[in-house]
Formats: C-alpha cells, structure tokens, sequence
C-alpha cells in the first residue's frame, strides 16, 4: 500500500483548505489581539491616573527647565544659571553629602537595630516596635523639626542639659547648629533609621536558618558566618536600602523648611525658593533645580532596581 | 563501645511532652543506621542532637571514646546534609564544596584537587562553576552532599535528604547515597519517614514512635518480625487478629470465630491475649469451592478463611484484594497479578496461609 | 548524665550587640519626643491652659478635619485604584510587570518638592504639549467645571502618588505570596465572576498587604507639608507649622498630640488587620514592607 502518496494528498488538501478559508489563520491572530487589548483597556484607570498626576509633571518640569521664563522660548540658559551660580553648586553639594552621610549611619545602626528586632523572641514586641517604627519614620517634617528645636535647640532639653552638667554650651563653644550640616544629619537620622528597620526586616526574613546550620556545621564560627554568608547575602539588599535612604533625605523638603524657614542652603529649599519665594520667581531655574534632583535621584533608584534584582535572584524569589 | 553511642538521651522542649525520652543507640563504624518513623516521633531531634543543634536534657553523646555531649555543633567532626540542601546561593557549587575546607584552611591547591574529586563522586563533575539556582533539586542535593562530605566527617547525617525531590529522583538518588556511603565505608544516620527508602538501603533501622525506638534491628527483620504493634503497622501493611493463646505448645490462637495454627510462642503463656500480624503477601487465594490456583501448595496444617472480596485493586506487579471475612474484618491479600486472574469483587474467595507467616505479639 | 541546658556561646556575642544597639536606637527615638512633651507641658500658664488653648482653637478642628478627611480620601483612592489593578496584572498582564515596577518606582525620582512644582505647573499654565500628551484631559481638568488646580481634590491625587510605591509593592507581594491564580480559577469554575472573586476571594487573603498600603498611605497624607503648604491648602500639618512659629510651647504640644494620633491610626489598623476577615486567630506580623 502506498502510504506515502495518501498523506501527500492529504497534507496538499489541507493546505488549499487553508488558503480558500484564508480568514482562519488571521481569525486567530484577531482572537489575540482583541484579548490582547482588552486586558490593555483593564490597565487604563491607573495608567490614566499616572499619566495625569506623575508622568505629565515630569514632562512640564523638563520642558520648562528648557523654557525661557520671560519669551517662552527653546534655551540652556537655566541650566547655566545653575552651573555658574556658585550658591546652586553649593546646594547640590551639601545636599548629597548630608544625604550619602545619613544613608551611610542610617544602613549601618539601622541594619543592627533590625536585626535586633528580627532576633527578639517575642512576637508581640516585634509587632510593637515595627508599628513605633513605621510612626518614627513618618514623623518626619513639621512635627520633627519642633521636637528637634525642643531637644536640640539653643534652649533645647538636651543643650540645656549638656550646659548644666558638663558646662559646655554646644552652640556656642562647639559651634553647632541645629541648622548647620551636623544638626540636619541628627535630625535626619531620626527618620532613616526606623525607615532601614522596616525595610531590612522583610529581606532579614528571606536568611534561611539551615544556612546558619549548614555554616555551623561546616565549622564557621558567627563572625566567619556573618562575614562569608549572611553579609554576602544581605549586601544587595543592603545596598538597595542605602539607596532609599538616600533618595529619602535627598527629597526632605519639610523638616528642613520647618526647622530653619530656608535658611538652609539644599536643593529642595531652593526649588522652593524659584517657585514660591517672596525674593524672585524663577521658574525656569526652579525647573532646572528640579531636573537635577530628578537625574540624581533616577540614578540611586537604578541602582536599587538592579540590586533587588541580585538579591532576590540568590534568595529564590 | 560503639563508634557512636547515644546513652540514656532525653529531650524535653520547655513544659510539653518530651520529644524523645530515654534513648540509648549504638551505631557502628561504617553502618547506614536509619531512624523510620512518623513526623513528631523525634527523629529529627534526635539527630540534631547528634549535630550538636540541640543539647540534651538528659545524656551523653559520645564519639570515638570522646565524650561530645556538650561540644559545639562546629568543633564536631559531622558532616550534614539537609532537607532543604540549604546551598549557600551567593556561592557556585565549586565554593559551596570548598566551605568547609577554606574555615580549615586548607591550601587553595589541595581544595581545587578535592572539589574536583567531589564533584566527580556524586556525579556532577562539569557543574561546579553554577549556582545553585541553576541546578535542578536533585543536583543540588549531590552539591550539598559533596559539601558535607569535603570535610571528612566521621559520621554523615541527613535529614530527609529525599522529601523534596520527584520520585524518580529519589530512587536513583538514594541509592547513589548507598553506594558513596559504601565506598568510602562511612558511618551515616539516615532519618525518614518512607519506609520504603529505610527498607531499601539501611544497614540497621531504628523505627521510632512518640521519642522512643520502637524496633531497632535489620531491615528483613524489621519487616518479617516486627516486635511492637507500631512496628508491624508502620512499615508495610498487615493483617492484624486480636484474640487469645488458647495453646503455646501447640501453637493454637483464638480470634473470634477463627481458629489460627501460629508458630510456638515461648515468651507468651496459655490464656494470654495476643496480636497475629500477617503480611498481605502470604495470603493465596482460591475460590471459595476448592477450584482454582493457588501460589502455596494446599495442605492440612496451612491456615484458612473465606470471605467475600469487598474491592480489588490493580497495582501492576501485583493485585491487591480487601476480602471481607465477617462484618468486623477485613482482610489485605496481595497476589501476583498473573495468579489474580480470574477473582473479582464479591465473589466468595477462600484465602490460606502458612502458620510461620504469622508473627505473634504480646497484646 | 549532667542536666544540661541550651547553650549557645558563639552567638551570644552578636546577639549582644545587636541588642545593645536596637535600645540605643529606641533611646535615640524617645528622646526627642520626651523633650517636646516635657517642653510642651512646661508652658509658664501650666499644662491644662496649653492643651485648652489647643482645642479651643478653631483652627485646630478645622485643619484637623481636613487632614482626616483628606487623608482617609487618599487611602481609600488608592487602595481602590491600586489593587485591582495590581490583580490584573498579576493574572492577565503578568508582561506589564516591569511598567508597573517603573511606574510605582516614578515617586522616588519625584519627590514631593518637584512634584508638587510640576503639579501647579501642569494644572495652573496653559501648555500646548501637554493638551496633546494627555489626550485633551488637561485642559478639561484645568479650568472650569473642575479648576483642579490648588484644590483639595489634586491634593489627593498628589498623596496618592507619593504613596504609590508604599502601596503597590505591598500588595504585589501578597499577591505574590498566595496562589492567586489557582485561587481565581477555582473561584471561576465555581461561577463567580471578576469582581466577586477580587472582593470574596482575593482581597481577604491579601489582606496584611492591603492593611499595610492603607497604613502608610494614611500617615504619609496625614503628615505631609510640602505640597499642601505650596497648594495653599490649610491642612494640619501646615497649622502646626504655623502655630510653632509663634508659640513654640503650643507648637511642641501639637508635636505629641501628632505623634499620638498616628499612634492611634496604627493600633487601629493592626486591629483591623486581626480582625480580617478569615484572620480570626491567625498570628501575624504585619507586612510592613516598603520594598521587597
């Protein structure tokens, strides 16, 4: 028997029923772009709402950082306010640097107070310090800085204190200001620190206790632990947090208003100045401000989107 | 004294029952000791005491004449091989294996020349640059296994080594673990809940319920004579008869209706209430009229019930067939599937067994 | 046979650290709002006459209502905008993943300052780019009948941006935590549809991840200065600005009172997220996860 012709025909027929219901083969692919768009059309509520409250602002700040506030037309001359002005410079300067400092102290104790926390028995306590974490870390602003000027301040509990039993004015003798670099990195760390617990809990969870077990077993003592496994482990997340932190501080516009009315030289306080000042409106320059902190900021949360990556590649999530 | 001996170990986790109560074990060099049993019945304490993760709360561990019951889990001389692999996932295989061997600090030549004969031993010579993310669960059980052994353990402990694996996996697996065990004759405690797997590849099984060790013996002797009821019940299946020696001479036991032909009991007296336990395998059966096959020759001194069957079940090899005898009993008969031919559900079988198959038991 | 008890030296040392450092940490967190109490309560005119001074101000009532409602506004917007969406997502669009990651990561790159800049920008400026980028909704929102410029409405939807990555993330991962998509098809055989399984299936098992968007979404809106104060919209916090300006005694008073109220909304919520519904018994720490 001759099979072989059999399936010929049969194969050629089929292919001519194909091409004479020419609609079958594209009917399909409709199929799946009409689902296709219609589980777009389920993401238009938010992508809508995204659009009108996040991304648009982002495209007029970068359109009117290139605006002339007076012609409206195409220029760079804002950005070369901002590179010449000295004071600018001088912002952006103190403003990484206290952000780098208080995301450097804020990793680094608050990675010890979250594993504190993480190694505690008690559930309840846990529980407890995460909710008084998750408050201390949204005190930040208004509320912080008055606190700080009640502690801190030139009459602050603290600075009275230090005067009465060591006799030491800070303010005075040690040249500190609650205003100065020094003071806002006090202040700040106020609300890196809990922000590093809560975020380091969760990524502390994913340290798996055979690891601990399987190390000891091998004969690692604890620091050969820490240092061979669980810090490796950790380091990405680590690293991430710190890029939070910094992007946190680099940000905090309202403690810093609060404490000193502007009279702190960072970035934030200046764009606040450019647009709502009572000096002098330059809303180009504003925008200029507000572009920089956007490309400073993009590339501290690039690096924390790639380390998440790392970290939750080895953790198996 | 054994290279390994366990005397008098309890374990008692704050105010609840102890987790394992009074247990003494001696484990000989170059034995694949396994302990069998249900989850909770302390097995895993048991071996974790052993590793040095748990101290006990009363008695003495010692190894090699030394007494180790309070040495730290690291200046122990094991070697551990977990459930979960727990494969440090920041390191390649190759860096895995090597751990241990770096903590001792071992030349970087003399660690290349290991791993590489590590990764050769269990089978994954080419793999030792991946992670472990990259490795399938059976691979990564071989890592870890390499890894624990790379640190010349005295004694090789694994913790359900196979719970997480596919079947298939398991079976080529465990016996991978036999034959390494074997070449390099290490002492190992295997703990498992399948029995199969302890059946399969121990030297001596220990089958424990609720923190003691119910059995401790071969596992052809475990199986055939089982001493306790759990023993019998857990591994494998069994008929069960409750009755009464009527005679121990005579080898004659009452249960209910039936009267069984058993083997001498010198340990039991006449009247003592006992417990009969007969493997599914030893049954033969034969309709119910005397025709048909049968797989044991037919003869008078040869035990014999009838019953209806309830439910017959195609295993491949063999059928197995649940034959109702009376309202209370219900009978596990396994038969070659070749010989099963013929039998369905409700039919009225005759089922026979020889008197040795029977295993009897103080109640 | 010695009785012996559990021992651990090794991790003695670590532990102690870590210990020693979380009180200091706590200490170095009390500490401030000690003073600020102490220095609120120490008002020459005495305790009762501060607090009564509080609360007979009318302005207080007022401001504190705007923020509660204005707060709660924002909370409810966003876990009503996020969540089903990230539901969507997860089971029909797992492909827009990475755009929900970028979009919900977008706040970070913006803070509050330049989004509040590009906020009054957008609503208050004509701009011919943006009536053709949004499609011809802004000039629609722009001017009447909505005018949502400065208004407490674009306040709103201000706060819900800033706390989108506070809300998304937490949710994904419950979403991810649980087996959504078994569950959803189970709840379809069964004959519920969409919205039935989100609402009777899926919300109650992500609840920890709904409870703790609602929670930072809440105190972030409760505590939030910046935009509100460049709106011109008297909300609390700019109240106590204001107030702490003039009268640093009263001002500290407002402080603890502040910290008290958060205090409170958070026990509310992890009642809330014990009493959930199929959660009666069940212990669990509440997910606050700002990231993965």
């Amino acid at each position: 028997m001759d099979i072989s012709g059999t399936v010929d025909t049969e194969v050629t027929n089929t292919a001519i029923e194909d091409e004479e219901a020419g609609a079958k083969p594209r009917r399909l692919f409709r199929i799946n772009w009409g689902y296709m768009l219609s589980s777009w059309l389920g993401l238009v509520p938010f992508l809508l709402f995204c659009l009108l409250f996040e991304l648009l602002p982002a495209v007029v700040v970068i359109q009117g950082s290139l605006t002339d506030n007076n012609t409206g037309d195409f220029t760079l001359d804002n950005y070369q306010h901002l590179l010449s002005q000295s004071n600018n410079l001088n912002a952006f300067q103190i403003s990484v640097s206290i952000s780098l400092v208080t995301a450097l102290i804020g990793t680094v104790v608050g990675f010890m107070a979250a594993y504190g926390v993480y190694s505690l028995r008690s559930g309840w306590l846990r529980n407890f310090l995460v909710g008084f974490s998750s408050i201390t870390a949204n005190f930040a602003g208004v509320p912080l800085a008055f606190a700080f000027i009640a502690t801190l301040g030139a009459t602050g509990f603290i600075t009275v204190a230090i005067q009465n039993w060591f006799h030491v004015n800070i303010y005075e003798d040690l040249h500190f200001s609650l205003y100065g670099f020094w003071g806002l990195v006090i202040v700040y760390v106020y609300f890196q620190l809990p922000l590093m617990v809560l975020i380091m809990l969760p990524a502390l969870n994913a340290l798996r206790p055979e690891w601990r077990e399987a190390a000891t077993n091998l004969g690692a003592s604890g620091f050969i632990y820490w240092r061979r496994i669980a810090l490796p482990i950790l380091l990405p997340s680590l690293i991430a947090a710190a890029m939070l932190l910094f992007a946190n501080a680099f940000g905090a516009y309202a403690t810093a208003y609060a404490l000193a009315q502007g009279n702190i030289n960072i970035v934030p306080i200046l764009i606040g100045y450019a647009t709502a000042g009572n000096v002098q409106v330059d809303t180009g320059l504003g925008n200029a401000l507000a572009v920089g902190m956007i490309v400073v900021l993009l590339a501290a949360v690039s690096l924390y989107v790639t380390l998440v990556r790392r970290a939750s590649v080895w953790t198996g999530k | 004294m054994a290279f390994l001996q366990l005397a008098g170990i309890t374990k008692q986790f704050g105010r609840a029952a102890p987790a394992v109560k009074n247990i003494d074990l001696a484990v000989e060099k170059g034995e694949f000791l396994t302990l069998l049993g249900p989850s909770g019945c302390g097995k895993t304490t048991l071996l974790r005491m052993v590793a040095g993760f748990e101290t006990p709360t009363i008695g003495s561990i010692s190894l090699d004449g030394e007494d180790i019951t309070h040495r730290q889990a690291s200046k122990r001389p094991m070697g551990m091989v977990f459930q979960s692999y727990a494969l440090f996932p920041h390191l390649t295989a190759e860096q895995n294996i090597a751990f241990g061997m770096r903590i001792k600090r071992v030349s970087a030549e003399a660690i290349k020349k290991r791993c590489a004969e590590l990764l050769e031993l269990v089978g994954l010579g080419e793999m030792g640059r991946r992670y472990p993310h990259q490795l399938s669960g059976g691979q990564q059980q071989r890592i870890a296994l390499a890894r624990a052994l790379a640190v010349e353990p005295k004694v090789l402990l694994l913790d359900e080594p196979l719970s997480a694996l596919d079947a298939k996996v398991r079976v080529t697996l465990r016996n991978e673990i036999r034959r390494i065990q074997q070449q390099l004759k290490m002492t190992a405690i295997y703990v498992t809940h399948d029995q199969e797997e302890a059946l399969a590849i121990s030297d001596r099984i220990a089958v424990m319920s609720k923190g003691k060790i119910e059995q401790l013996d071969q596992p052809e002797e475990v199986y055939s004579n089982p001493r306790t009821t759990f023993a019998a019940t857990f591994v494998g299946t069994s008929n069960q008869f409750n009755g009464v020696l009527t005679s121990v001479t005579d080898g004659l036991f009452q249960s209910g209706k039936h009267t069984l032909r058993v083997p001498a009991s010198p340990h039991l007296k006449d009247g003592d209430s006992a417990l009969v336990i007969v493997r599914p395998e030893e049954l033969s059966i034969a309709s119910a009229n005397g025709n048909g096959a049968t797989n044991h020759n037919g003869n008078g001194t040869h035990n014999s019930i009838t019953g209806t069957i309830d439910l017959r079940t195609f295993l491949g090899p063999f059928t197995r067939f649940h034959v109702r005898v009376d309202d209370a009993t219900l009978l596990t008969a396994d038969v070659p599937s070749q010989q099963a031919r013929g039998y369905d559900a409700g039919q009225e079988v005759k089922l026979s067994f020889a008197p040795e198959a029977c295993q009897v038991l103080g109640a | 046979m010695a009785v012996t008890t559990e021992t651990r030296p090794a991790r003695r040392l670590s532990f102690g650290l870590n210990r020693l450092v979380l009180l200091l940490v706590i200490i170095y967190l009390l500490l401030p709002l000690g003073a600020t109490l102490a220095f609120g309560l120490s008002s020459p005119a005495g305790i009762l006459y501060t607090f009564q001074q509080i609360f007979s101000d009318p302005d207080f009532w007022q401001t504190i209502q705007l923020s509660l409602v204005l707060s709660l506004a924002s909370t409810l917007l966003g876990v009503i905008l996020v969540a089903p969406t990230a539901y969507w997502v997860h089971l029909r669009l797992p492909k827009a993943r990475p755009l929900m990651d970028f979009l919900t990561l977008i706040p970070f790159a913006m803070p509050a300052v330049i989004l509040s800049l590009g906020l009054v920008e957008v609503y208050g400026t004509p701009n011919n780019l943006l009536n053709v980028l949004s499609f011809g909704l802004v000039p629609v929102l722009s001017n009447d009948p909505f005018n949502i410029v400065d208004t407490p409405q674009l306040l709103v939807c201000a706060y819900v941006i800033i706390s989108l990555p506070f809300v998304y993330r937490p949710i994904e991962n419950s979403l991810r935590a649980i087996n959504t998509s078994t569950l959803t098809e189970a709840a379809y055989s069964l004959g519920s549809g969409w919205w039935r399984t989100f609402l009777t299936v899926i919300v109650p098992n992500i609840w920890p991840g709904v409870i703790s968007a609602a929670l930072l979404t809440f105190s972030t809106a409760m505590g939030e200065f910046t935009i509100a104060s460049l709106f011109g919209l008297y909300t609390f916090p700019i109240y106590l600005d204001v107030t702490g300006q003039n009268d640093a005694h009263k001002a500290a008073s407002l402080s603890v009172l502040s910290f008290i109220l958060t205090l409170l909304c958070v026990l509310a919520i992890i009642f809330l997220v014990r009493r959930g519904p199929g959660r009666a018994g069940k212990e669990g720490d509440i997910e606050i996860a700002a990231s993965k």
